[in-house]
Protein backbone atom coordinates (compact mmCIF):
# COMPACT_ATOMS: atom_id res chain seq x y z
CA UNK A 1 0.00 0.00 0.00
CA UNK A 2 1.59 3.10 -1.24
CA UNK A 3 1.50 6.52 0.85
CA UNK A 4 -1.62 8.16 -0.98
CA UNK A 5 -3.58 4.39 -0.67
CA UNK A 6 -2.64 4.78 2.98
CA UNK A 7 -3.95 8.37 3.81
CA UNK A 8 -7.45 7.57 2.08
CA UNK A 9 -7.99 4.63 3.80
CA UNK A 10 -7.48 6.60 7.13
CA UNK A 11 -9.62 9.20 5.99
CA UNK A 12 -11.91 6.63 5.10
CA UNK A 13 -11.34 5.15 8.43
CA UNK A 14 -12.26 7.88 10.33
CA UNK A 15 -15.43 8.39 8.08
CA UNK A 16 -16.41 5.23 9.41
CA UNK A 17 -16.07 5.75 12.80
CA UNK A 18 -17.61 8.34 13.11
CA UNK A 19 -20.69 7.29 10.75
CA UNK A 20 -20.74 4.73 13.60
CA UNK A 21 -19.68 6.56 16.16
CA UNK A 22 -22.28 5.05 19.25
CA UNK A 23 -20.37 1.52 18.17
CA UNK A 24 -16.78 2.82 17.58
CA UNK A 25 -17.54 4.63 21.35
CA UNK A 26 -18.69 1.35 22.50
CA UNK A 27 -15.82 -0.62 21.03
CA UNK A 28 -13.48 2.05 22.45
CA UNK A 29 -14.84 2.32 25.95
CA UNK A 30 -14.37 -1.58 26.57
CA UNK A 31 -10.97 -1.66 25.23
CA UNK A 32 -10.78 1.28 27.47
CA UNK A 33 -11.93 -0.92 30.24
CA UNK A 34 -9.75 -3.64 29.53
CA UNK A 35 -6.51 -0.97 29.18
CA UNK A 36 -7.55 -0.02 33.11
CA UNK A 37 -7.88 -3.12 34.28
CA UNK A 38 -4.26 -4.28 32.65
CA UNK A 39 -3.42 -0.79 34.40
CA UNK A 40 -4.56 -2.40 37.46
CA UNK A 41 -2.84 -5.21 36.88
CA UNK A 42 0.21 -4.11 37.02
CA UNK A 43 0.43 -1.75 39.75
CA UNK A 44 -0.34 -4.70 41.67
CA UNK A 45 2.18 -6.23 40.42
CA UNK A 46 4.68 -3.98 40.74
CA UNK A 47 3.57 -2.64 44.91
CA UNK A 48 3.20 -6.46 45.29
CA UNK A 49 6.92 -7.64 44.42
CA UNK A 50 8.06 -4.65 45.67
CA UNK A 51 6.68 -4.97 49.13
CA UNK A 52 8.11 -8.67 48.94
CA UNK A 53 11.17 -7.55 48.40
CA UNK A 54 11.06 -5.23 50.96
CA UNK A 55 10.43 -7.60 53.83
CA UNK A 56 12.72 -10.22 52.45
CA UNK A 57 15.42 -7.55 52.48
CA UNK A 58 14.07 -7.05 56.46
CA UNK A 59 15.71 -10.28 57.49
CA UNK A 60 17.76 -8.83 60.27
CA UNK A 61 18.97 -11.33 63.37
CA UNK A 62 19.93 -9.07 66.40
CA UNK A 63 22.39 -10.72 68.56
CA UNK A 64 22.99 -8.99 72.08
CA UNK A 65 26.37 -9.05 74.01
CA UNK A 66 27.14 -10.15 77.45
CA UNK A 67 28.89 -7.81 79.20
CA UNK A 68 31.40 -10.75 79.36
CA UNK A 69 32.49 -10.26 76.08
CA UNK A 70 34.86 -7.93 75.41
CA UNK A 71 35.60 -5.89 72.00
CA UNK A 72 38.58 -8.27 70.81
CA UNK A 73 35.82 -11.39 71.18
CA UNK A 74 32.85 -9.36 69.44
CA UNK A 75 35.03 -8.51 66.74
CA UNK A 76 36.03 -12.11 66.40
CA UNK A 77 32.72 -13.67 66.49
CA UNK A 78 31.81 -11.04 63.65
CA UNK A 79 34.49 -11.91 62.08
CA UNK A 80 33.47 -15.76 62.39
CA UNK A 81 29.98 -14.96 61.40
CA UNK A 82 30.83 -12.76 57.88
CA UNK A 83 32.83 -15.99 56.93
CA UNK A 84 29.20 -17.70 56.41
CA UNK A 85 27.70 -17.96 53.34
CA UNK A 86 24.28 -17.62 54.36
CA UNK A 87 25.01 -14.06 55.95
CA UNK A 88 25.12 -11.00 53.51
CA UNK A 89 26.35 -8.61 56.33
CA UNK A 90 27.18 -8.47 60.37
CA UNK A 91 26.73 -4.86 61.73
CA UNK A 92 28.73 -4.25 64.68
CA UNK A 93 27.02 -1.39 67.04
CA UNK A 94 28.51 -0.79 70.43
CA UNK A 95 27.22 0.08 74.11
CA UNK A 96 27.77 3.63 73.55
CA UNK A 97 26.51 3.48 69.70
CA UNK A 98 23.54 2.34 70.78
CA UNK A 99 23.16 4.38 74.22
CA UNK A 100 23.88 7.52 71.51
CA UNK A 101 20.77 5.73 68.92
CA UNK A 102 19.26 5.33 72.18
CA UNK A 103 19.12 8.82 73.42
CA UNK A 104 18.61 10.28 70.17
CA UNK A 105 15.41 8.28 69.68
CA UNK A 106 13.76 9.46 73.10
CA UNK A 107 15.40 12.60 73.17
CA UNK A 108 11.85 14.45 73.34
CA UNK A 109 10.80 12.20 76.76
CA UNK A 110 12.62 13.88 79.73
CA UNK A 111 11.46 11.08 82.19
CA UNK A 112 13.55 8.73 79.84
CA UNK A 113 16.36 11.07 79.54
CA UNK A 114 16.27 11.80 83.28
CA UNK A 115 16.21 8.21 84.27
CA UNK A 116 19.18 7.17 82.55
CA UNK A 117 21.28 10.59 83.85
CA UNK A 118 20.48 8.88 87.48
CA UNK A 119 21.47 5.42 86.37
CA UNK A 120 25.11 6.75 85.77
CA UNK A 121 26.08 3.94 83.49
CA UNK A 122 25.59 2.40 80.06
CA UNK A 123 22.66 0.14 80.43
CA UNK A 124 22.57 -1.03 76.85
CA UNK A 125 24.25 -3.56 75.54
CA UNK A 126 26.65 -3.84 72.07
CA UNK A 127 24.88 -6.22 69.57
CA UNK A 128 25.76 -7.87 66.16
CA UNK A 129 23.12 -6.96 63.47
CA UNK A 130 23.08 -10.07 61.33
CA UNK A 131 21.86 -9.25 57.44
CA UNK A 132 21.04 -12.97 56.35
CA UNK A 133 20.68 -14.27 52.51
CA UNK A 134 17.11 -15.22 53.19
CA UNK A 135 14.77 -15.81 55.85
CA UNK A 136 15.42 -19.52 55.18
CA UNK A 137 18.47 -18.72 56.98
CA UNK A 138 16.98 -18.40 60.34
CA UNK A 139 17.41 -21.56 61.39
CA UNK A 140 20.70 -22.20 61.14
CA UNK A 141 21.83 -19.03 62.17
CA UNK A 142 19.86 -19.12 65.48
CA UNK A 143 21.00 -22.42 65.91
CA UNK A 144 24.81 -21.91 65.25
CA UNK A 145 24.91 -18.85 68.01
CA UNK A 146 23.46 -21.72 70.17
CA UNK A 147 27.10 -23.24 69.71
CA UNK A 148 29.21 -23.19 73.07
CA UNK A 149 31.56 -21.57 71.31
CA UNK A 150 29.61 -18.60 70.91
CA UNK A 151 27.53 -19.29 74.45
CA UNK A 152 29.02 -17.68 77.38
CA UNK A 153 29.01 -13.86 75.39
CA UNK A 154 26.10 -13.72 74.04
CA UNK A 155 22.70 -12.95 75.77
CA UNK A 156 19.67 -12.87 74.16
CA UNK A 157 19.25 -13.73 70.08
CA UNK A 158 16.55 -11.79 68.79
CA UNK A 159 14.79 -12.37 65.21
CA UNK A 160 11.71 -11.06 63.66
CA UNK A 161 10.57 -14.12 61.55
CA UNK A 162 9.12 -12.79 59.35
CA UNK A 163 8.83 -16.18 57.15
CA UNK A 164 5.24 -16.31 57.73
CA UNK A 165 4.36 -13.11 56.78
CA UNK A 166 6.32 -13.80 53.44
CA UNK A 167 4.39 -16.62 52.75
CA UNK A 168 1.36 -15.79 53.07
CA UNK A 169 1.71 -12.42 51.39
CA UNK A 170 3.24 -14.11 48.60
CA UNK A 171 0.17 -16.23 48.60
CA UNK A 172 -2.12 -13.50 48.53
CA UNK A 173 -0.33 -11.54 45.94
CA UNK A 174 -0.36 -14.91 43.98
CA UNK A 175 -4.39 -15.10 44.33
CA UNK A 176 -4.47 -11.06 43.53
CA UNK A 177 -2.25 -11.64 40.26
CA UNK A 178 -4.88 -14.45 39.05
CA UNK A 179 -8.26 -13.17 39.42
CA UNK A 180 -6.31 -9.83 37.97
CA UNK A 181 -5.38 -11.79 35.45
CA UNK A 182 -8.37 -13.70 34.73
CA UNK A 183 -10.57 -10.81 34.90
CA UNK A 184 -8.14 -8.90 32.53
CA UNK A 185 -8.32 -11.60 29.69
CA UNK A 186 -12.26 -12.02 30.30
CA UNK A 187 -12.80 -8.19 29.99
CA UNK A 188 -10.01 -8.34 26.68
CA UNK A 189 -12.18 -11.32 25.38
CA UNK A 190 -15.28 -8.72 25.63
CA UNK A 191 -13.26 -6.13 23.42
CA UNK A 192 -12.82 -8.11 21.16
CA UNK A 193 -15.87 -9.08 20.72
CA UNK A 194 -17.21 -6.18 20.43
CA UNK A 195 -14.79 -4.55 18.11
CA UNK A 196 -15.34 -7.61 15.89
CA UNK A 197 -19.09 -6.52 15.89
CA UNK A 198 -18.35 -3.14 15.41
CA UNK A 199 -16.45 -3.83 12.50
CA UNK A 200 -18.68 -6.62 11.32
CA UNK A 201 -21.79 -4.53 11.38
CA UNK A 202 -19.58 -1.36 9.42
CA UNK A 203 -19.04 -3.99 6.27
CA UNK A 204 -22.73 -5.32 6.63
CA UNK A 205 -23.59 -1.40 6.43
CA UNK A 206 -20.95 -1.05 3.29
CA UNK A 207 -21.79 -4.04 1.54
CA UNK A 208 -23.28 -1.98 -1.53
CA UNK A 209 -20.49 0.44 -1.47
CA UNK A 210 -17.66 -2.74 -0.71
CA UNK A 211 -19.73 -4.35 -4.35
CA UNK A 212 -19.15 -1.61 -6.47
CA UNK A 213 -15.67 -0.73 -5.07
CA UNK A 214 -14.83 -4.83 -6.34
CA UNK A 215 -16.62 -3.97 -9.64
CA UNK A 216 -14.46 -0.65 -10.56
CA UNK A 217 -11.49 -2.44 -9.45
CA UNK A 218 -10.50 -1.91 -5.97
CA UNK A 219 -7.29 -3.37 -4.35
CA UNK A 220 -8.59 -5.73 -1.56
CA UNK A 221 -6.49 -3.49 0.43
CA UNK A 222 -8.11 -0.45 -0.24
CA UNK A 223 -11.42 -2.37 0.43
CA UNK A 224 -9.82 -3.53 4.02
CA UNK A 225 -7.94 -0.88 4.76
CA UNK A 226 -10.87 1.60 5.94
CA UNK A 227 -12.01 -1.23 8.16
CA UNK A 228 -8.61 -2.09 9.60
CA UNK A 229 -8.18 1.20 10.24
CA UNK A 230 -11.46 1.58 11.80
CA UNK A 231 -10.72 -0.97 14.35
CA UNK A 232 -7.01 0.37 14.80
CA UNK A 233 -8.82 3.90 15.61
CA UNK A 234 -10.70 2.72 18.74
CA UNK A 235 -7.48 0.55 20.13
CA UNK A 236 -5.22 3.94 19.73
CA UNK A 237 -7.99 6.37 20.85
CA UNK A 238 -8.23 3.83 23.90
CA UNK A 239 -4.40 3.52 24.70
CA UNK A 240 -3.92 7.36 24.65
CA UNK A 241 -6.51 8.31 26.94
CA UNK A 242 -5.35 5.14 29.11
CA UNK A 243 -2.12 7.20 29.12
CA UNK A 244 -3.54 10.48 29.46
CA UNK A 245 -4.78 9.28 33.02
CA UNK A 246 -2.18 6.82 34.04
CA UNK A 247 0.63 8.65 35.32
CA UNK A 248 -1.39 11.27 37.34
CA UNK A 249 -3.49 8.37 38.50
CA UNK A 250 0.03 7.14 39.44
CA UNK A 251 0.89 9.99 41.12
CA UNK A 252 -2.25 10.17 42.92
CA UNK A 253 -2.47 7.01 44.29
CA UNK A 254 1.46 6.82 45.27
CA UNK A 255 1.23 10.18 47.60
CA UNK A 256 -1.67 8.22 49.42
CA UNK A 257 -0.45 4.90 49.75
CA UNK A 258 3.60 4.81 49.28
CA UNK A 259 4.08 5.48 53.10
CA UNK A 260 2.48 1.94 53.35
CA UNK A 261 3.94 -0.03 50.70
CA UNK A 262 6.69 -1.62 50.88
CA UNK A 263 7.61 0.20 54.50
CA UNK A 264 7.53 3.24 52.88
CA UNK A 265 10.73 2.16 50.98
CA UNK A 266 9.20 2.61 47.44
CA UNK A 267 7.97 5.38 44.84
CA UNK A 268 4.85 4.46 42.81
CA UNK A 269 5.43 7.57 41.05
CA UNK A 270 9.14 7.38 40.95
CA UNK A 271 8.77 3.97 39.26
CA UNK A 272 5.99 4.76 36.99
CA UNK A 273 8.46 8.07 35.78
CA UNK A 274 11.28 5.59 35.15
CA UNK A 275 9.30 3.07 33.33
CA UNK A 276 7.01 5.62 31.54
CA UNK A 277 8.72 4.33 27.87
CA UNK A 278 7.70 0.70 28.67
CA UNK A 279 4.52 1.36 30.44
CA UNK A 280 3.18 3.70 27.58
CA UNK A 281 4.60 0.74 25.44
CA UNK A 282 2.70 -1.81 26.96
CA UNK A 283 -0.68 0.22 26.94
CA UNK A 284 -0.03 1.42 23.27
CA UNK A 285 0.40 -2.24 22.32
CA UNK A 286 -2.23 -4.06 23.64
CA UNK A 287 -5.01 -1.80 22.50
CA UNK A 288 -3.26 -1.63 19.30
CA UNK A 289 -2.96 -5.37 19.24
CA UNK A 290 -6.61 -6.26 20.51
CA UNK A 291 -8.52 -3.92 18.28
CA UNK A 292 -6.66 -4.44 15.05
CA UNK A 293 -6.63 -8.70 15.49
CA UNK A 294 -10.53 -8.35 15.82
CA UNK A 295 -10.90 -6.12 13.32
CA UNK A 296 -8.35 -8.52 10.94
CA UNK A 297 -10.86 -10.96 12.41
CA UNK A 298 -14.00 -9.58 10.91
CA UNK A 299 -12.53 -7.94 7.78
CA UNK A 300 -11.26 -11.91 6.77
CA UNK A 301 -14.68 -13.32 7.67
CA UNK A 302 -16.49 -11.06 5.93
CA UNK A 303 -14.67 -9.50 2.87
CA UNK A 304 -13.52 -12.62 1.54
CA UNK B 1 -7.90 -9.13 -28.86
CA UNK B 2 -10.88 -10.62 -27.09
CA UNK B 3 -11.26 -14.40 -27.65
CA UNK B 4 -14.11 -16.33 -26.36
CA UNK B 5 -13.70 -20.35 -26.90
CA UNK B 6 -16.18 -22.69 -26.35
CA UNK B 7 -17.17 -20.21 -23.30
CA UNK B 8 -20.41 -21.98 -21.20
CA UNK B 9 -21.92 -20.75 -18.18
CA UNK B 10 -24.56 -22.36 -16.27
CA UNK B 11 -25.91 -20.93 -13.29
CA UNK B 12 -26.82 -23.04 -10.34
CA UNK B 13 -30.96 -22.51 -9.06
CA UNK B 14 -31.58 -24.33 -6.36
CA UNK B 15 -35.61 -24.39 -6.02
CA UNK B 16 -37.66 -22.71 -3.44
CA UNK B 17 -39.03 -25.23 -1.18
CA UNK B 18 -35.86 -27.02 -0.68
CA UNK B 19 -36.43 -28.13 -4.59
CA UNK B 20 -34.29 -30.06 -6.76
CA UNK B 21 -30.86 -27.89 -7.61
CA UNK B 22 -31.04 -27.22 -11.56
CA UNK B 23 -28.76 -25.05 -13.57
CA UNK B 24 -29.73 -22.02 -15.93
CA UNK B 25 -27.25 -22.80 -19.15
CA UNK B 26 -27.02 -18.69 -20.11
CA UNK B 27 -24.35 -19.21 -22.53
CA UNK B 28 -24.08 -22.29 -24.47
CA UNK B 29 -20.65 -23.31 -25.95
CA UNK B 30 -19.50 -19.11 -27.44
CA UNK B 31 -16.85 -18.87 -29.60
CA UNK B 32 -16.16 -15.50 -30.29
CA UNK B 33 -13.35 -13.15 -31.62
CA UNK B 34 -13.40 -9.27 -31.27
CA UNK B 35 -10.57 -7.48 -32.59
CA UNK B 36 -9.27 -4.68 -30.54
CA UNK B 37 -10.69 -1.43 -31.57
CA UNK B 38 -13.64 -3.41 -32.87
CA UNK B 39 -17.13 -1.87 -32.08
CA UNK B 40 -19.50 -4.70 -31.42
CA UNK B 41 -23.17 -4.83 -30.53
CA UNK B 42 -24.26 -7.98 -28.62
CA UNK B 43 -28.31 -8.54 -29.52
CA UNK B 44 -30.74 -10.81 -28.00
CA UNK B 45 -34.08 -11.85 -26.22
CA UNK B 46 -34.02 -10.21 -22.47
CA UNK B 47 -32.32 -13.78 -20.65
CA UNK B 48 -30.58 -14.16 -23.94
CA UNK B 49 -27.32 -14.21 -22.65
CA UNK B 50 -25.70 -10.37 -23.36
CA UNK B 51 -25.07 -9.63 -19.84
CA UNK B 52 -23.48 -12.89 -18.87
CA UNK B 53 -21.24 -12.39 -21.59
CA UNK B 54 -20.09 -9.34 -20.71
CA UNK B 55 -19.81 -10.34 -16.90
CA UNK B 56 -17.30 -13.47 -18.06
CA UNK B 57 -14.92 -10.35 -19.71
CA UNK B 58 -14.43 -8.12 -15.99
CA UNK B 59 -14.24 -11.47 -14.48
CA UNK B 60 -17.56 -10.96 -12.59
CA UNK B 61 -18.23 -14.44 -13.01
CA UNK B 62 -15.95 -17.62 -13.94
CA UNK B 63 -17.39 -19.82 -17.41
CA UNK B 64 -18.55 -23.15 -16.35
CA UNK B 65 -16.43 -24.06 -19.18
CA UNK B 66 -14.49 -22.72 -22.38
CA UNK B 67 -11.99 -19.96 -21.27
CA UNK B 68 -12.06 -16.04 -22.02
CA UNK B 69 -8.34 -14.19 -22.76
CA UNK B 70 -8.15 -10.77 -23.59
CA UNK B 71 -5.16 -10.14 -25.49
CA UNK B 72 -3.85 -13.45 -24.41
CA UNK B 73 -4.34 -13.12 -20.82
CA UNK B 74 -6.83 -16.48 -19.98
CA UNK B 75 -9.41 -14.37 -17.78
CA UNK B 76 -10.94 -18.14 -17.18
CA UNK B 77 -8.12 -18.86 -14.50
CA UNK B 78 -7.39 -15.25 -13.30
CA UNK B 79 -5.62 -15.32 -9.73
CA UNK B 80 -8.18 -13.06 -7.35
CA UNK B 81 -5.11 -10.57 -6.77
CA UNK B 82 -5.31 -9.95 -9.97
CA UNK B 83 -8.64 -8.87 -10.67
CA UNK B 84 -8.48 -5.60 -9.93
CA UNK B 85 -6.11 -5.15 -12.66
CA UNK B 86 -7.99 -6.12 -14.98
CA UNK B 87 -11.29 -4.09 -13.93
CA UNK B 88 -8.91 -0.98 -14.24
CA UNK B 89 -8.36 -1.85 -18.05
CA UNK B 90 -12.56 -2.38 -18.21
CA UNK B 91 -14.67 0.04 -18.12
CA UNK B 92 -18.40 -1.27 -17.72
CA UNK B 93 -21.99 0.84 -18.01
CA UNK B 94 -23.67 -1.54 -16.25
CA UNK B 95 -27.56 -2.17 -16.92
CA UNK B 96 -28.44 -1.24 -13.73
CA UNK B 97 -26.30 1.44 -12.98
CA UNK B 98 -24.63 0.68 -9.56
CA UNK B 99 -23.99 4.07 -8.27
CA UNK B 100 -23.63 4.54 -5.06
CA UNK B 101 -26.70 6.30 -3.12
CA UNK B 102 -24.76 8.18 -0.73
CA UNK B 103 -22.42 9.64 -3.35
CA UNK B 104 -22.99 12.87 -5.61
CA UNK B 105 -22.68 12.72 -9.84
CA UNK B 106 -19.31 14.14 -9.13
CA UNK B 107 -18.14 11.49 -5.72
CA UNK B 108 -19.49 8.61 -8.07
CA UNK B 109 -17.10 9.18 -10.45
CA UNK B 110 -14.32 10.65 -8.27
CA UNK B 111 -14.45 7.60 -5.96
CA UNK B 112 -14.22 5.31 -8.74
CA UNK B 113 -10.71 7.10 -9.41
CA UNK B 114 -9.72 7.17 -6.12
CA UNK B 115 -10.36 3.33 -5.96
CA UNK B 116 -8.04 3.12 -8.63
CA UNK B 117 -5.00 5.11 -6.87
CA UNK B 118 -5.27 8.19 -9.19
CA UNK B 119 -3.69 11.47 -7.00
CA UNK B 120 -6.27 13.85 -6.31
CA UNK B 121 -5.24 16.87 -8.34
CA UNK B 122 -5.98 14.49 -11.45
CA UNK B 123 -9.38 13.51 -10.14
CA UNK B 124 -10.56 17.19 -9.43
CA UNK B 125 -9.11 17.67 -12.84
CA UNK B 126 -10.24 14.68 -14.77
CA UNK B 127 -13.83 14.38 -13.47
CA UNK B 128 -15.58 17.88 -14.42
CA UNK B 129 -14.28 16.42 -17.99
CA UNK B 130 -16.18 13.42 -18.14
CA UNK B 131 -19.15 14.85 -16.60
CA UNK B 132 -19.28 17.44 -19.86
CA UNK B 133 -18.14 14.48 -21.94
CA UNK B 134 -21.91 12.46 -21.22
CA UNK B 135 -23.52 16.08 -20.68
CA UNK B 136 -24.21 16.12 -17.13
CA UNK B 137 -21.91 18.95 -16.05
CA UNK B 138 -25.15 20.70 -14.15
CA UNK B 139 -26.11 17.69 -12.42
CA UNK B 140 -22.90 17.13 -10.47
CA UNK B 141 -24.40 18.07 -6.85
CA UNK B 142 -27.24 15.73 -7.43
CA UNK B 143 -27.37 12.48 -6.14
CA UNK B 144 -28.57 8.93 -7.61
CA UNK B 145 -31.92 9.10 -6.45
CA UNK B 146 -32.74 12.95 -8.15
CA UNK B 147 -31.45 12.15 -11.28
CA UNK B 148 -33.59 10.56 -14.48
CA UNK B 149 -32.85 7.05 -15.83
CA UNK B 150 -31.12 8.80 -18.63
CA UNK B 151 -28.94 10.59 -16.11
CA UNK B 152 -28.05 7.78 -13.82
CA UNK B 153 -26.84 5.83 -17.04
CA UNK B 154 -24.54 8.76 -17.91
CA UNK B 155 -23.46 9.09 -15.05
CA UNK B 156 -22.43 5.06 -14.64
CA UNK B 157 -20.47 6.15 -18.15
CA UNK B 158 -18.61 8.83 -17.12
CA UNK B 159 -17.20 6.69 -14.01
CA UNK B 160 -17.01 4.10 -16.48
CA UNK B 161 -14.55 5.97 -18.81
CA UNK B 162 -12.33 7.55 -15.50
CA UNK B 163 -9.47 4.83 -16.32
CA UNK B 164 -9.18 5.49 -19.98
CA UNK B 165 -10.25 1.69 -20.49
CA UNK B 166 -8.80 -0.29 -23.38
CA UNK B 167 -12.09 -1.64 -23.57
CA UNK B 168 -15.67 -1.00 -22.69
CA UNK B 169 -19.08 -2.60 -22.07
CA UNK B 170 -22.06 -0.99 -22.12
CA UNK B 171 -25.13 -3.06 -21.09
CA UNK B 172 -27.86 -1.92 -22.04
CA UNK B 173 -26.87 2.33 -22.05
CA UNK B 174 -29.89 3.23 -23.64
CA UNK B 175 -32.48 1.17 -21.93
CA UNK B 176 -33.80 4.34 -20.00
CA UNK B 177 -33.38 6.68 -22.81
CA UNK B 178 -35.68 8.36 -25.47
CA UNK B 179 -34.54 8.12 -28.98
CA UNK B 180 -32.96 11.55 -29.47
CA UNK B 181 -30.75 11.26 -25.85
CA UNK B 182 -30.32 7.59 -27.10
CA UNK B 183 -28.77 9.03 -30.38
CA UNK B 184 -26.56 11.16 -28.62
CA UNK B 185 -25.21 8.79 -26.44
CA UNK B 186 -24.77 6.30 -29.41
CA UNK B 187 -22.39 9.05 -30.90
CA UNK B 188 -20.87 9.04 -27.88
CA UNK B 189 -19.83 5.49 -27.53
CA UNK B 190 -18.91 6.10 -31.47
CA UNK B 191 -16.37 8.47 -30.60
CA UNK B 192 -14.83 6.56 -27.57
CA UNK B 193 -14.19 3.91 -30.06
CA UNK B 194 -13.30 6.03 -32.79
CA UNK B 195 -10.15 6.93 -30.03
CA UNK B 196 -9.10 3.25 -29.76
CA UNK B 197 -11.13 1.87 -27.08
CA UNK B 198 -13.26 -1.40 -28.17
CA UNK B 199 -16.76 -1.20 -27.42
CA UNK B 200 -18.94 -3.89 -26.91
CA UNK B 201 -22.79 -2.72 -26.32
CA UNK B 202 -25.46 -4.78 -25.44
CA UNK B 203 -28.77 -3.75 -26.53
CA UNK B 204 -32.33 -5.09 -27.44
CA UNK B 205 -32.34 -1.20 -28.97
CA UNK B 206 -33.81 -2.18 -32.55
CA UNK B 207 -33.35 1.43 -33.67
CA UNK B 208 -30.03 1.59 -32.04
CA UNK B 209 -28.59 -1.29 -33.43
CA UNK B 210 -29.47 -0.29 -36.61
CA UNK B 211 -28.19 2.52 -36.50
CA UNK B 212 -24.48 1.37 -35.47
CA UNK B 213 -23.63 -0.33 -39.14
CA UNK B 214 -21.35 -2.44 -37.44
CA UNK B 215 -20.92 -5.86 -36.40
CA UNK B 216 -23.70 -7.65 -35.13
CA UNK B 217 -23.76 -10.42 -32.69
CA UNK B 218 -26.88 -12.47 -32.29
CA UNK B 219 -27.47 -14.17 -29.19
CA UNK B 220 -30.28 -16.78 -28.57
CA UNK B 221 -30.54 -18.52 -25.43
CA UNK B 222 -26.40 -18.47 -24.86
CA UNK B 223 -25.97 -19.39 -28.41
CA UNK B 224 -24.73 -17.38 -30.98
CA UNK B 225 -27.47 -17.79 -33.96
CA UNK B 226 -25.80 -15.26 -36.32
CA UNK B 227 -22.90 -13.06 -36.80
CA UNK B 228 -22.93 -10.10 -39.12
CA UNK B 229 -20.45 -7.73 -40.48
CA UNK B 230 -22.51 -4.27 -40.36
CA UNK B 231 -25.34 -6.07 -39.40
CA UNK B 232 -28.95 -4.65 -38.56
CA UNK B 233 -31.02 -5.87 -35.63
CA UNK B 234 -32.90 -8.88 -36.76
CA UNK B 235 -34.39 -11.52 -34.62
N1 LIG C 1 -26.85 -14.62 -10.97
C1 LIG C 1 -27.66 -15.43 -11.66
N2 LIG C 1 -28.11 -16.54 -11.09
C2 LIG C 1 -28.95 -17.37 -11.78
N3 LIG C 1 -29.35 -17.14 -13.00
C3 LIG C 1 -28.95 -16.04 -13.63
C4 LIG C 1 -28.08 -15.11 -12.98
N4 LIG C 1 -27.84 -14.10 -13.83
C5 LIG C 1 -28.51 -14.39 -14.94
N5 LIG C 1 -29.17 -15.54 -14.84
C6 LIG C 1 -29.99 -16.17 -15.89
O1 LIG C 1 -29.16 -16.34 -17.02
C7 LIG C 1 -29.85 -16.02 -18.19
C8 LIG C 1 -29.13 -14.93 -18.99
O2 LIG C 1 -29.16 -13.73 -18.23
P1 LIG C 1 -28.55 -12.37 -18.73
O3 LIG C 1 -28.63 -11.40 -17.63
O4 LIG C 1 -27.21 -12.64 -19.29
O5 LIG C 1 -29.55 -11.99 -19.88
P2 LIG C 1 -29.59 -10.67 -20.79
O6 LIG C 1 -29.43 -11.10 -22.18
O7 LIG C 1 -28.63 -9.66 -20.27
O8 LIG C 1 -31.09 -10.17 -20.55
P3 LIG C 1 -31.61 -8.65 -20.45
O9 LIG C 1 -31.74 -8.18 -21.86
O10 LIG C 1 -32.97 -8.81 -19.83
O11 LIG C 1 -30.68 -7.89 -19.65
C9 LIG C 1 -31.24 -15.63 -17.77
O12 LIG C 1 -32.09 -16.74 -17.96
C10 LIG C 1 -31.13 -15.31 -16.30
O13 LIG C 1 -32.31 -15.65 -15.63
MG1 LIG D 1 -28.78 -7.90 -19.33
Amino acid sequence: MNFLAFTRALRWGLVHYWRNIWLSLAATGVLLLTLAMLALLLIVTVVGRESLKAIEAKVDVTVFMADTATDEVILAIKADLEGRADITSVQYVTKEQALATFEAHHRANPIIAQALQELGENPLQASLIVKAESPQAYPQIAESLKSPKYQPYIGKVTFEDNREVIVRLSAVLRTLRRIGLILTIAIAAIAVLVTFNTIRLAIYGYHEEIAIMRLVGASPWFIKGPFLIEGLLSGSISALLTLLYFFPFVRILSSRVSAFVAGGQFDLARWSAENALGVSFLFLVSGILLSTVSSWIAVRRYLR
Amino acid sequence: MILFQHATKMYPVRGAQGGTKKEIVALDDVTLEIATGEFVSIVGQSGAGKSTLLRLLFADEPPTSGSVSIDGWDITTIRPWQIPHLRRQIGVVFQDFKLLQAKTVFENVAFAMEVGGAPTPEIRRVVPQLLKLVNLSENADQYPWQLSGGEAQRTSLARALAFRPKILLADEPTGNLDALHAWDLLQLLLKINKLGTTVLLASHDEAIVNAVKRRVVTLERGKVVKEQKTGTYEL
